[in-house]
């Protein structure tokens, strides 16, 4: 085993010359990314600027940005004298990271042995999942209410964690079977010479080559549970229990009456999936795969 | 502005009773017993050892609507007067989806104990599964329940299937065409009070680049719809639920999207436009009318110039100019499950009777900027012009009629609204469109 | 072969295989059965058994058929597009040295604001009176257009679904160039293979997996592709020419109340996407890059 990640772990470190000189290639490259940088920061910026704005004023100019003239900070003191925000954010983080915490565990033992083992109704699990993918939320959601409701689960935690596991595996599987099975096996045959079991070889082979891959899915799996309304909403009805991005919704309403509200709203409901973001992409990083085997 | 309500309040109950009796069939069994409570009776009732209740409430003054401060306001100085009662709200916006969300919690047995919901068709799924108590049946054991409402508002929230009140309303909507003065009378144009005038108005206002009707027929043409046919037909004919009776005024009042589209009364971009956006249009001053329901009054910019116009009869004598299409369509409903508990039933009622005083129901037109109140609530202070002039109209009605999809059954109504970009550009016929409706209604 | 224990499978995928039963599976089935059915409101009540009749209407529903059309369009759109660009992105930020976290961190914004926002946002765009589109065609002294016209409509709605999702198949493929070990690379660069000819031969062969699995998410996701077209364009408007499954499914269950023919379009979406599925897991298989 020290032997592997000696071998990896040398060749890990061994960074890519990266070229530090301006090239022509170079700047179009930049140029091209510079772009489109623009054109997915002109969003937030229209949020955040339309934020501050009245709702009638977003209607009729949303693209001025706003000036000492009609800068307002109701949106916002309204969204906070009207609710709990702190209590909310609580709501959604210990739904969202129990989610996350359950998508990595179960999907990651379920993706590995579909990655590696062959056995008879692999292809059947393997294609029931791709199918569970695509059922719309909307023809389940009354048959899962009527489940949780005689589970007594409706209006608690439990209630929107289970059915938001089940649905984020799906995905979580198809992401982490694609990965695993571009791991060289040769890794795991040293592994099993050393005498490791299936579960130490996951837990101390798999998991850590594959770190990247379940970065990425702890990214989505928390963006969809924490931006999952329609689940939080029809399960949740006290304004105690909801999530931030249900409550803030709620008050702004669905269909938008108060568009100042909403960007205020979504502008509060950013923060903390851009902090995971930030916090997790620094897993995606290239070069450091090997060398990370020892954890 | 005492005129204005006294002409409002005697209008609007005479004029409900009237086009009621003629309308359905139903006769009214327990309307005229509402003999004002002995007061003696809440006393005792106060008197008794308090337990401790907990009431669930469900209603649709969530979200940023006029009414919720009143609403909650109220709730927290119903909690005071009774320490006893503790009320678990959960309101919220009403649209499609909290709609099916309420359902689902009355099938799956997770209803409120008080909820404040539609008295229309959306109420069918309520009343069917007995999951509501009519208030006959409340006011058999609480004789002081709801003395307050008018009998007007009382029979226009009736639900239409089986003619039995079930909800207390509070607060009634009317619908007209909302015109700028200002606009018409720099053009020297008179308000639309007749066909001749509105079709005028509509070629003088396309003729100078000022778009006749802000209108998004692909999102909300459900005023139009309704608008039409009244417009067409009457109160007489837009009243009539067997659609097959009345073709004729459903055809030719639909037939008019395609003319009033070519007669370019429409936006441009008024198949893929948004409401909002279009009222936006009328407040910029770029569009001279705007139809649509008094619930819109607190989003007119111009409060000043801006007044409410009945749509005038086509023509052919079927309307009388000052029908409108008007009624009571939400109240307070109390649970079968609420009442059938004997520890709940009694806070359940109070509540109910919390919310439904006069001084409540005048509160809550106030903070709405109009709309017909469900008790007499006297003089109304503080009304704007606009609204003024939108009281007037409903006070001066001598028929109105409930809108069509507090009965036309969803499915139905949903093809309709589908189908007016689809007539208006003519796409489709208006013939053919109320055939399909009409096997719809017979199949259902 | 080392993994010959096949006890531990089922062990290992016992969690998940209760949870999606459970909570994806058995709802499924019900819908299953839900579609033989005509229902008038969600709570359900007033059920009567009509057998395949749900399923002879989808066959002549020419909403049905607006909607197949417009979703295979717009699936093309987001392959060629979403996908595309996203590859083409990840493979030019993992070239550069400098500004990759920036780069990384500001392609991930679209992704995290919610259909509602965007679509707001895009409804000002495309508004004919106010929207910026025209106001820039203005400054150029051009007419204004009208952007949602039956022609354009289905484009204008598939621009705001791909530009959103860029940035999340970004993340994917990224994550994929990420997993090529490091010495492959070396051992090319010694070789004298770089630039483009590195993308064609190493990377793009190495992240094949990726681009199946992202294509698969592509093709499930515009199959259900709901809320950004529905906030934008609802009711399939203009004349609902813009109906894609999704939205159609939605409006047939929430606006005309018509629970059991919902439940037939939903179990269509889903035979559609497996049948795809299945059809580009082959063909990616079977041909090498």
């Amino acid at each position: 085993m020290d032997a592997i990640v000696k071998k990896y772990k040398i060749n890990g470190k061994a960074a890519r010359p990266i070229n530090t000189k301006i090239t022509p290639s170079k700047v179009i490259i930049h140029a091209i990314l510079g772009c489109w940088s623009l054109l997915t920061i002109f969003p937030l910026i229209w949020v955040v600027n339309n934020s501050f704005k009245e709702r009638t004023l977003i209607l009729q100019d949303s693209f001025s940005l706003v000036n000492p003239t009609n800068f307002t900070m109701d949106n916002y003191i309204t969204a906070f004298s009207r609710m709990n925000i702190g209590g909310a954010y609580v709501n959604s983080l210990i739904i969202s990271c129990s989610v996350v915490i359950g998508v990595m565990c179960f999907g990651g033992l379920g993706a590995y042995v579909l990655a590696r083992y062959k056995f008879p109704g692999r292809n059947f699990i393997y294609g029931a999942l791709i199918s569970a993918v695509l059922f719309p939320a909307f023809a389940t959601i009354v048959p899962v209410f009527m489940a949780l409701y005689k589970l007594d689960l409706v209006n608690k935690h439990l209630g929107v964690i289970l059915p938001q596991l089940a649905g984020n595996l799906p995905f979580a599987i198809i992401i982490l079977v694609g990965f695993m099975e571009a791991i060289p096996l040769e890794l795991e045959e040293a592994a099993v010479v050393e005498g490791c079991n299936p579960l130490q070889i996951f837990t101390k082979i798999i998991v850590p080559i594959s770190k990247p891959s379940f970065a990425t899915v702890a990214i989505f799996t928390f963006l969809w549970s924490y931006n999952d309304l329609f689940m939080q909403m029809t399960i949740i009805r006290k304004n105690e229990y909801l999530p931030i991005s249900a409550l803030l919704n709620k008050i702004s309403s669905q269909y938008g009456t108060d568009y100042g509200l909403m960007n205020a709203s979504v502008a509060l409901v950013i923060i903390p999936v851009l902090i995971v973001y930030l916090v997790l992409q620094k897993y995606i990083i290239k070069g450091l795969t090997a060398g990370a085997v020892k954890g | 502005m005492k005129k204005f309500s006294k002409v409002l309040a005697a209008g609007l109950t005479g004029v409900m009773v009237l086009s009621s009796l003629a309308g359905c069939g139903a006769k009214p069994s327990e309307t005229g017993t509402s003999t004002p409570a002995p007061a003696a009776d809440t006393k005792q009732e106060a008197e008794k050892p308090a337990q401790p209740v907990t009431l669930r409430t469900v209603s649709m003054f969530g979200g940023t609507d006029p009414m919720k401060d009143v609403y909650e306001a109220t709730i927290q100085e119903f909690m005071k007067a009774n320490t006893n009662i503790t009320v678990e709200d959960e309101s919220a916006t009403a649209d499609e989806q909290w709609k099916s969300k309420v359902l689902i919690d009355f099938a799956a047995g997770n209803e409120p104990d008080v909820i404040f919901f539609f008295t229309d068709v959306n109420a069918q799924a309520l009343v069917e599964q007995n999951k509501v108590v009519s208030v006959e049946e409340i006011k058999a054991v609480y004789p002081d329940y709801a003395p307050n409402i008018t009998e007007a508002a009382m029979e226009s929230a009736k639900y239409a299937g089986d003619g039995k009140n079930y909800a207390v309303p509070v607060r009634g909507y009317y619908e007209g065409i909302f015109c700028n003065k200002a606009l018409f009378d720099q053009y020297g144009l008179e308000l639309p009070t007749t066909w001749e005038n509105l079709e005028k108005a509509v070629t003088t206002f396309k003729a100078n680049n000022i778009t006749p009707f802000a209108a998004a027929l692909g999102h909300v043409p459900h005023y139009f719809i309704e608008h039409f046919i009244l417009a067409e037909g009457g109160v007489a004919d837009h009243s009539n639920k067997d659609v097959a009776a009345v073709k004729d005024s459903w055809v030719k009042g639909l037939e008019l999207f395609k003319k009033f589209a070519d007669m370019g009364a429409f936006p441009i971009d008024t198949a893929t436009s948004k409401h909002e956006l279009q009222q936006e249009a009328f407040n910029a001053g770029k569009a001279a009318m705007f139809l649509d329901g008094s619930w819109a009054i607190g989003g007119m910019t111009d409060q000043e110039n801006t007044v409410i116009v009945p749509i005038p009869g086509t023509g052919n004598g079927k309307k009388d100019p000052s029908e409108i299409i008007a009624g009571f369509s939400s109240g307070y409903y109390i649970t079968r499950k609420a009442w059938d508990d004997p520890a709940k039933r009694d806070a359940a009622v109070k509540f109910v009777q919390a919310l439904t005083t006069t001084d409540v129901i005048r509160q809550f037109v106030v903070a709405a900027g109009g709309g017909a109140p469900a008790a007499d609530v006297g003089e109304i202070t503080g009304l704007s012009k606009l609204a003024a002039s939108g009281s007037k109209v409903a006070g001066e009605a001598t028929a109105v009629d409930g809108a069509i999809d507090g009965w036309l059954s969803k499915q139905a109504w949903d093809f309709l609204l589908s189908k007016v970009p689809v007539i208006a550009v003519g796409k489709e016929d208006a013939a053919a469109v109320v055939d399909k409706v009409i096997e719809m209604e017979k199949n259902k | 072969m080392i993994y010959k224990d096949k006890k531990i499978v089922w062990i290992f995928l016992l969690p998940t295989v209760v949870l999606v039963s459970l909570f994806l599976y058995l709802p499924f089935l019900a819908s299953i059965s839900n579609s033989l059915y005509n229902i008038p409101n969600l709570a359900g009540t007033n059920k009567v058994f009509i057998g395949i009749n749900n399923y002879k209407e989808m066959l002549t529903d020419p909403v049905i058929m607006t909607s197949v059309k417009n979703t295979f369009v717009m699936m093309i759109y987001t392959v060629v597009f979403e996908v595309g660009i996203a590859i083409v992105l990840a493979l030019l930020v993992d070239s550069v040295g400098k500004m990759q976290k920036f780069y990384r961190t500001v392609y991930f914004f679209p992704v995290v604001i919610s259909a509602t926002a965007i679509g707001l946002m895009f409804i000002l765009f495309y508004d004919y009176n106010i929207g910026l589109f025209n106001q820039v065609l203005a400054k150029f002294g051009a007419e204004p257009k009208l952007w949602l016209d039956e022609k354009k409509a289905l484009g204008m709605l598939s621009l705001p679904v791909i530009w959103q999702y860029i940035g999340f198949y970004f993340v994917i493929v990224l994550t994929g160039i990420a997993a090529i070990p490091e010495d492959i690379y070396e051992s090319a660069y010694l070789e004298g293979v770089t630039g483009f000819q590195k993308v064609r031969y190493i990377t793009l062969p190495l992240i094949k997996g990726v681009i199946r699995t992202c294509l698969i998410l592509v093709i499930t996701g515009t199959l259900k592709v709901f809320d950004l077209p529905w906030t934008i364009a609802p009711r399939g408007m203009p004349n609902q020419t813009t109906y894609l499954l999704g939205t159609y499914q939605y409006k047939t269950v929430y606006e005309a109340a018509r629970v059991g023919y919902g439940s037939t379009i939903a179990v269509f979406i889903v035979v559609v996407g497996v049948v795809i599925s299945v059809i580009v897991n082959k063909l990616i298989k079977q041909e090498d890059m």
